[in-house]
């Protein structure tokens, strides 16, 4: 749509650069409320409250929010037809009907910058790139400086993601997480996640030099679109290679499932891009993950390795696994803390990617009222290496 | 008969309507659009089913498009600009009256004016009267869009992205006489979860563009070629690449062909300052006229005329290919699918006549090549597969947009994310407002009614989309401020009890759309 929306709105020559022009016939015709009627009536050269008690009579609730009823009068006494007629022989119109000129608003220095709160807004712009824009209050900035008293004049403000995929997010237990020193005035930051099909909150906060972090508030919780064909198979709707080949379109065999040209994996040269000049960090440090508290996750290439330009001949592979159980079926099922969804004969499953590395799983369920718990722990590793 | 094919035509612009000034350039979209597309589309359409060729099509009318095709004053607005097109063009035949290499294409603008304007005047300036027409005809199924096309992936706000919806649904309704089946995501930007939205408020199904089905879990049998289920039930359908390429792509696409029309080349531009004047700018500025006399030709300023009949042929000659085609398509889709495929081909509206001139003969050759030169395809709607199939794969779609790069990108970059700020915390105070006024007073209804109208326009994803591409950007920032200012101001008026009416009637005569909106849709 790039293509057809470009042209049709753009005038060359930069006629429409300025946007907006004004008028230069400010023609008055049949004000639809009592403001215009004043303004109409000013430039009539009539006094304000004749003009506005004829308007009201005519349209006595809330005129301006329907579209100009006068008009409906003039349709009334002609045709269509012949106003069109009365029109053409008479050459150039040369101005548009039915106008009320009223002043513009300063819309610029109205404009609010900010909303005197704290607060922070995480959006995924793509499977790889995140985009998150913040605003800390005095009171905020108050009550840090004195939470943190000597320190706080030599602490840096820290823009940190974390991973919290699969898990109930306290603070803590991230998977992992992105630090990104912002500079100072940023309100707003793009950063490469690198990852799709995770999720992802960000806290704003301040970083003090023995590497404490305290946060001024914390983001939503998104999630980075997927970029790639999915793993998952339905068994009753399987997809014959054949047929495969057949309705996938042609480009997703060239360049491999995952591959497509127009997602492209831009995030691959890690640079940080800003939304100005100002916000760009040179040193790209954004890229650099650090373990979570959890070890949930070791390693952060993707399963199979390679992301950049597709190669010649390439082969990806994968793990998943997949956790299932029963219990009563009123009980309530966590696993790592996430709630599981349980059928209604109390069996319960879930599937999920497995990333190299070492892991614990944690299932445990609750029975109606939490009187009696179990619980289990299943322990897995997994690593993908080259085959010599 | 082997497979189906669905051409989807997305029909919107954003809601620009200025009755405080007298002149406005950026009305214009709204003219060119319907005289140059819409009514173009519509003779085609008329004039098939006189002759009666049975075709399909489906059209996305948004609903600030339905609400300014209905307004009065951009009506006669439109009528004038058409009436002054056609004394430029009476002009133009005396002009040419010597140049036989444009006398022939004079005279073509001028009858094609004339015969627009007097279809416009036969539905008393209200063209979704005639597009309700063919819609009752049985042969166009009509869906919806986002209320103000605003670009719910990057709305966060759940009920601001349901007033999206429900404003969308009523104002369809009102309109053209019953629910629509289907919507246009505005963008195509869809988002796991929003389908659930959608079946709330009835919508039965929607479009992605193809990685949104090609990267759907679980992984989707038959691609693009017949829609999922999400796991709210509602269908997706998924664009088809192959026949996309054919018409959008400008240098492999037909509308680059070298016997059409070139856009550029206006007379606005082309003309002696004095004789073009009074069919600029207002203010004396070159524009865009819609009068242009030379093809494509090549990739060169040297232009040649154009002849209207070598382009129309022409167009005959695409559409022969485009229906080849998508034969060879489906014959080797059907060999190995256990129903019949179904190829969707979605384009921008004004794609057809406005920027590719030729678009709407396009159309009219394929359906009725489509009708009588072949049997493997036939033309459907969404509503009528699904009927056909009602059984379809679950699998929720990936989510995407149809923009550059297929996620959120064009709407989301340095030129426009400061937006964002602005219409996430103008849509929680919204909601804010909302809960706090049960029982408002009539001023105070009023004033929360207009701050709903205010954010709906705020939305529109245009702004964010026109500050990217770079064409008109001041506009689209000024938008965005008002409307954003325009609520600001009516909700701390409303927080402090001091509503004041005469700039609430002043912003309600300016921000007219969704006369019937009630706020307590954020409720």
């Amino acid at each position: 749509m790039d293509f057809v929306r470009k042209p049709s709105k753009a005038v060359p020559g930069g006629a429409a650069e300025g946007g907006l022009k004004l008028p230069s016939g400010k023609k008055i015709i049949k004000p639809a409320a009592a403001l215009l009627a004043k303004a109409r009536a000013k430039l009539a050269g009539k006094a304000p409250e004749a003009a506005e008690r004829t308007i009201l009579k005519k349209t006595p609730e809330t005129p301006a929010v329907k579209t100009a009823p006068v008009l409906e009068e003039e349709q009334s006494a002609e045709t269509p037809e012949k106003k069109a007629e009365q029109r053409i022989p008479s050459g150039i119109l040369s101005e548009k009907p039915f106008s009320v000129f009223i002043p513009d608003e300063d819309y610029n220095s109205l404009f609010p910058s900010f909303y005197g709160e704290t607060r922070i807004v995480l959006m995924a712009r793509d499977s790889h790139w995140l985009f998150a824009y913040w605003e800390v209050n005095r009171d905020a900035v108050a009550s840090m400086r004195s939470r943190l008293s000597g320190s706080f004049d030599a602490g840096v403000t820290l823009l940190r993601v974390y991973d919290v995929t699969n898990v109930i997010f306290d603070g803590r237990n991230g998977n992992r997480h992105l630090d990104v020193r912002i500079s100072e005035g940023a309100s707003s930051w793009y950063l490469h996640a690198g990852d799709p099909n995770r999720r992802w909150v960000a806290e704003i906060g301040l970083l003090i030099p023995d590497g404490k972090f305290t946060p001024y508030t914390r983001s939503n919780t998104i999630k980075t679109p997927a970029d790639s064909v999915a793993s998952v198979l339905d068994e009753e709707w399987n997809i014959s290679a054949e047929l495969m080949k057949r309705s996938y379109p042609k480009e997703w065999h060239q360049t491999g499932f995952g591959g497509k040209a127009v997602t492209g994996n831009t995030g691959a040269a890690g640079a940080l891009e800003g939304s100005t000049a100002g916000k760009r960090n040179p040193q790209g440090s954004s890229d650099a993950f650090h373990a979570g508290s959890s070890g949930w996750l070791s390693s952060w290439s993707s399963p199979g390795g390679g992301q950049g330009n597709a190669p010649l001949f390439w082969l990806r592979v994968g793990a998943e696994i997949i956790i299932y159980g029963a219990t009563e079926s009123d009980a309530a099922v966590t696993m790592n803390g996430k709630p599981v969804k349980l059928a209604s004969d109390g069996t319960f499953g879930t599937r999920f990617n497995l990333n190299d590395g070492e892991r614990t799983i944690t299932i445990e369920a609750r029975s109606a009222g939490s009187r009696f718990t179990r619980a289990y722990t299943i322990d897995v590793s997994k690593y993908t290496k080259e085959a010599k | 008969m082997k497979g189906y094919l669905s051409v989807v035509l997305h029909a919107h612009l954003p809601y620009v309507r200025h009755p405080e000034h007298a002149d406005f350039l950026e009305e214009d979209w709204l003219y060119e659009a319907i005289f140059e597309t819409y009514i173009p589309l519509l003779l085609v359409y008329e004039r098939l089913i006189k002759d009666g060729v049975d075709f399909r099509v489906t059209m996305s009318l948004t609903p600030p498009l339905l609400s300014m095709l209905s307004d009065p004053l951009l009506q006669d607005r439109a009528l004038h600009y058409i009436e002054k097109l056609i004394d430029l063009t009476a002009k133009e035949k005396k002009r040419t009256e010597y140049q036989p290499e444009f006398r022939k294409t004079a005279e073509m603008y001028n009858w094609k004016f004339v015969e627009a304007r007097d279809y416009f005047l036969s539905y008393g300036k209200n063209l979704v009267n005639a597009f309700r027409k063919i819609q009752d005809a049985g042969k166009l199924e009509i869906i919806t869009c986002c209320a103000t096309h605003g670009y719910l992936p990057l709305m966060i706000n759940q009920k601001a992205i349901n007033a999206q919806i429900k404003v969308a649904v009523d104002t369809h309704e009102k309109h053209l006489g019953r629910k629509p089946n289907g919507i246009w995501l505005a963008e195509c930007a869809y988002f796991p979860g929003v389908d659930y939205t959608l079946k709330d408020h009835g919508i039965k199904f929607f479009f992605v563009d193809t990685h949104g089905i090609m990267y759907g879990v679980p992984r989707p049998k038959y691609g693009i070629f017949a829609p999922v289920f999400c796991p709210s039930g509602v269908a997706a359908f998924g664009r088809d690449v192959e026949s996309s390429k054919q018409v959008w792509s400008a240098k492999e696409g037909y509308p680059g062909d070298t016997d059409y029309r070139d856009f550029y080349r206006d007379v606005g531009f082309d003309l002696e300052y004095e004789y073009i004047k009074p069919y600029i700018n207002s203010d004396g500025t070159r524009t865009f006229t819609g009068l242009k006399y030379y093809k494509i030709t090549g990739e060169t300023p040297q232009k040649e005329p154009y002849d209207p009949q070598v382009a129309l042929d022409r167009t005959a000659e695409h559409a022969g290919n485009f229906l080849f085609n998508r034969g060879k398509q489906i014959e080797w889709l059907a060999s190995g699918m256990d129903r019949k495929p179904l190829i969707i081909s979605p384009y921008d509206a004004e794609l057809y006549g406005h920027w590719w001139y030729e678009g709407p003969d396009f159309l009219n050759f394929l359906f009725r090549k489509m009708h009588y030169d072949q049997d493997t395809i036939k033309m459907i709607t969404p509503s009528e597969y699904l009927a056909e199939y009602p059984v379809n794969q679950v699998c929720a779609p990936c989510e995407s947009s149809w923009g550059y790069k297929g996620y959120h990108e064009v709407w989301l970059e340095c030129g426009n994310d400061w937006v964002y700020r602005h219409l996430h915390k103008a849509a929680d105070r919204m909601c804010e407002l909302a809960e706090k006024f049960n029982s408002p007073g009539n001023l105070e209804k009023r004033a929360l009614n207009q701050a709903a109208r205010e954010l709906l326009l705020a939305q529109s994803s245009d702004w964010a989309f026109i500050m990217k591409t770079g064409t008109n950007v001041n506009y689209a920032v000024r938008r965005t401020k008002e409307h954003i200012v325009r609520f600001t101001r009516l909700y701390d008026s409303l927080k402090s009890g001091r509503v004041d009416p005469e700039y609430l009637s002043g912003i309600e005569y300016r921000d007219n759309i969704f006369p019937e909106i009630d706020y307590r849709v954020y409720g």
